[in-house]
């Protein structure tokens, strides 16, 4: 391995993958590397695996009207990860709610995203004394192990080396416009001098920053659980999501042939902040028993959608989930992106959504530009 | 020791107890976490004045599995009731007030309902908590109240109780505004049982209710459970107008047999006990239409179902076969059959598409019944 290169990325997701072959274009080398075993096994696997079309936010125009920009786009770009084979809900629940049923259609129709009322074969499904209206959508899921596989093979199309079970310990100033990268895999430890760094760890963008001294980012994240079930036939075509508060989404995730139930009020286990006092995420993560929230979701769940007493549970997925404190007022997502973070030329990149990835991308074209 | 595979909520129903609720949730987690495996605690604000809201929080940061849902305005100990049972989640709900109820005695209750009791309602004992008026008036109106009522009065009754899911699925349904607990819950006419326990007064007294205040509480509990004073009223109405027409009679018949009668007296006499005769007719018949209309409005559900259950075997006899020996049944005339062919008898197609229906009503054989 050359112990120079143009482009260094931290983190081997989706963010970093795709930004990867990104700047390929414009770099002949570019190198990723991952400290797991394999790209892309964290939260880029471990999601509800939602392709955005705005509905998810129906208290924040500008990232609702974003992912309706960018929704298209994510179908064009991986058509074969897509599956839109079932008919996706949205439920506005009547007590607890931040929005009302009207307000949610009115939003819609706002950002221009297709809705209409459902039938009545899909609105018996739902308790009525708990559900205000019930509204057809356009929107679907990916399979992330498909995502996964297609971002490999564009990584070694594009010529983008890619380094897995190899961290990032540190990045210092070097002296000569480059960053000095210090890196550990299991047998070696070497350096590496690169003219840019693009940090997309997303959970563990702190673990560099803090073992190289450069300033923190106050990163919020949460212990999350996502419940894996087979649905009962009735419901096996269906996406169902209640907004807007402390209710459900039951989805179809492709990638395991099962839909995963989340739940705003049981998914997050536990939550911790990055900053002032630092533990890495995936200590935390390790360290902190699990147990399965599942008894609480079901039993909240079927009371807005009787069927789902038949759900079979087949496991949890756990997740540390990251989010930018600020953005809990009004459950946005903006994409987080600082420039020249402690360091010039070190950049921080982080998305909390995988089809936003191009908002990010125009930032990063424009920095370097 | 194994824990018991169940989701358990207790709904806490917090009006100004900053100073128990700590304990008192503390106590309940301790007692849930080591019995059951899956466990809620609904903590109901009724717009506490004191601190109570910011317990609750610090409460929220220490305890898994804590809720607080707080309420708008004071909406009172039933409504707030309402709320939490409406939110819960459990397979089994515990209702209590943190300053009396004791949280040692959650379990012995949440057993006895998954013991098969719907309704566990727990009483106190309210014999000797008042002076001795106090306690004959209350016998009183409990006798009263008790025949009014159609439901059941239980003496003593209070908030703290175990239901079972389906209990509060139906009490759920119940819609009063002015509610009281214990009634709501035997209205349902789920298995109900009593509960006697030992009240553990924390409040310092604070919350005993005067004689007058008792004395509206129990007058807005009948009036807002039962339409008997309207009833009354009706009657006293028609009591009435019968007096006015007996009246009108003396009248006449005094003007016809005595002769010094004072001029204008029969006529004036006649004018007013004719229109009292009307008005209290009116009155009756008001007061009539005004207790359907009560009724109407209550918006109670018809009936609840406590439930259902069918026979074990479906099937009586599972030795039957669909198989016909004949095409034709035997009652059925092969003249008629011919002479009209577009209708063709409907009792033997069924019999041969759905031998179900009717197998319980024979044990015979299909080759049996051919040969009767």
């Amino acid at each position: 391995m050359t112990d120079t290169c143009d482009v260094l990325i931290v983190g081997g997701g989706f963010f970093g993958l795709y930004l990867g072959c990104h700047l390929r274009a414009r770099f002949d080398n570019v190198v990723v590397v991952e400290k797991g075993p394999d790209f892309m096994q964290r939260a880029s696997y471990t999601n509800q695996a939602r392709v955005h079309n705005g509905y998810h936010y129906p208290r924040s125009m500008l990232t609702a009207f974003r992912s309706r920009i960018n929704y298209p786009r994510f179908l064009k770009e991986f058509p074969e990860c897509i599956d839109d084979s079932f008919c996706k809900v949205y439920g506005v629940g009547r007590m607890l709610s931040k929005v009302s049923a009207e307000q949610f259609r009115l939003f819609m129709s706002r950002i221009e995203a297709p809705i209409e009322q459902a039938g009545s074969n899909i609105r018996r499904l739902f308790d009525p004394r708990l559900i205000e209206d019930v509204f057809l959508t356009e929107e679907c899921a990916f399979n992330t192990v498909i995502l996964r596989k297609l971002m490999l093979q564009r990584a070694h199309d594009a010529g983008v080396s890619c380094l897995t079970s190899t961290k990032v310990l540190t990045v210092r100033e070097n002296g000569d416009d480059t960053i000095l990268a210090e890196l550990e895999s299991a047998e070696t430890r070497e350096t590496i001098h690169a003219k840019y760094v693009f940090n997309c760890s997303y959970s563990a963008i702190n673990q560099v920053l803090a073992a190289s001294d450069l300033p923190l980012i106050p990163l919020k994240h949460e212990l999350t659980e996502m419940a894996l079930v087979d649905v009962p036939e009735s419901l096996r075509r269906l996406g169902v999501t209640i907004m807007c508060g402390p209710f459900f989404s039951v989805m179809p995730f492709p990638a395991r042939k099962a839909h995963t139930l989340s739940h705003v009020r049981y998914t997050p286990h536990m939550h911790w902040y990055d900053v002032p006092d630092y533990k890495d995420a995936y200590t935390v993560f390790e360290e902190t028993p699990k147990k399965s929230a599942y008894p609480h979701m079901i039993r909240d769940a079927q009371r807005y959608m009787p069927a789902l007493a038949n759900c079979d549970y087949r496991g949890s997925l756990w997740e540390v989930k990251t989010v930018l404190p600020r953005s809990e007022v009004d459950d946005s997502r903006p994409i987080l992106f600082r420039k020249h973070h402690g360091l010039p030329n070190h950049h921080v990149v982080m998305g909390g959504k995988i089809d936003n990835v191009y908002d990010a991308l125009s930032e990063v074209d424009e920095l370097l530009a | 020791m194994e824990r018991i595979e169940a989701l358990v909520s207790v709904v806490v129903i917090c009006r100004n107890v900053s100073d128990v609720l700590e304990d008192c949730v503390a106590e309940i987690c301790l007692l849930l976490e080591s019995q059951y495996s899956n466990y809620e605690v609904l903590l109901v604000d009724d717009n506490s004045e004191d601190e109570t809201v910011a317990r609750a929080e610090k409460i929220l940061s220490q305890h898994y599995c804590v809720r607080l849902i707080a309420l708008s305005r004071q909406m009172g100990t039933e409504i707030a009731t309402m709320a939490g049972l409406e939110s819960a989640i459990g397979d089994f709900v515990v209702v209590m007030d943190p300053e009396f109820d004791p949280p040692d005695q959650i379990i012995r209750m949440i057993e006895m309902v998954r013991g098969g009791q719907d309704i566990v309602m727990g009483v106190i004992d309210t014999t000797r908590d008042r002076g001795p008026l106090y306690q004959k008036l209350r016998g009183l109106y409990y006798a009263v109240a008790g025949r009014m009522i159609a439901s059941k009065l239980i003496p003593g009754s209070t908030i703290f109780s175990a239901l079972s899911r389906a209990a509060v699925n139906a009490i759920t349904r119940i819609r009063h505004r002015k509610r009281l607990f214990s009634l709501v819950a035997s209205e349902t006419g789920y298995p109900l049982v009593t509960f006697p326990y030992e009240q553990r007064d924390t409040s310092g007294g604070r919350r005993q209710r005067g004689l007058l205040r008792s004395v509206r509480f129990g007058v807005s509990t009948l009036i807002h459970n039962s339409n008997s004073p309207l009833r009354l009223v009706s009657i006293v109405g028609l009591v009435g107008s019968l007096m006015c027409t007996l009246y009108c009679v003396y009248v006449i018949v005094v003007n016809i047999f005595k002769d010094e009668v004072m001029e204008g007296w029969t006529t004036l006499s006649l004018q007013l006990n004719g229109l009292f005769f009307l008005a209290f007719l009116m009155l009756a018949l008001v007061g009539e239409y005004m207790a359907r209309v009560l009724d109407e409005s209550m918006d109670r559900p018809l009936y609840h179902v406590r439930g259902e259950k069918s026979s074990s075997i479906m099937i009586s006899n599972a030795t039957r076969r669909n198989v016909l020996e004949e095409s034709l049944d035997e009652h059925q005339p092969e003249a008629a059959h011919s002479r009209a062919p577009v209708k063709p008898p409907t009792m033997p197609r069924k019999k041969a598409v759905a031998p179900v229906l009717d197998a319980g009503l024979s044990l015979n054989t299909p080759e049996e019944s051919h040969d009767q």
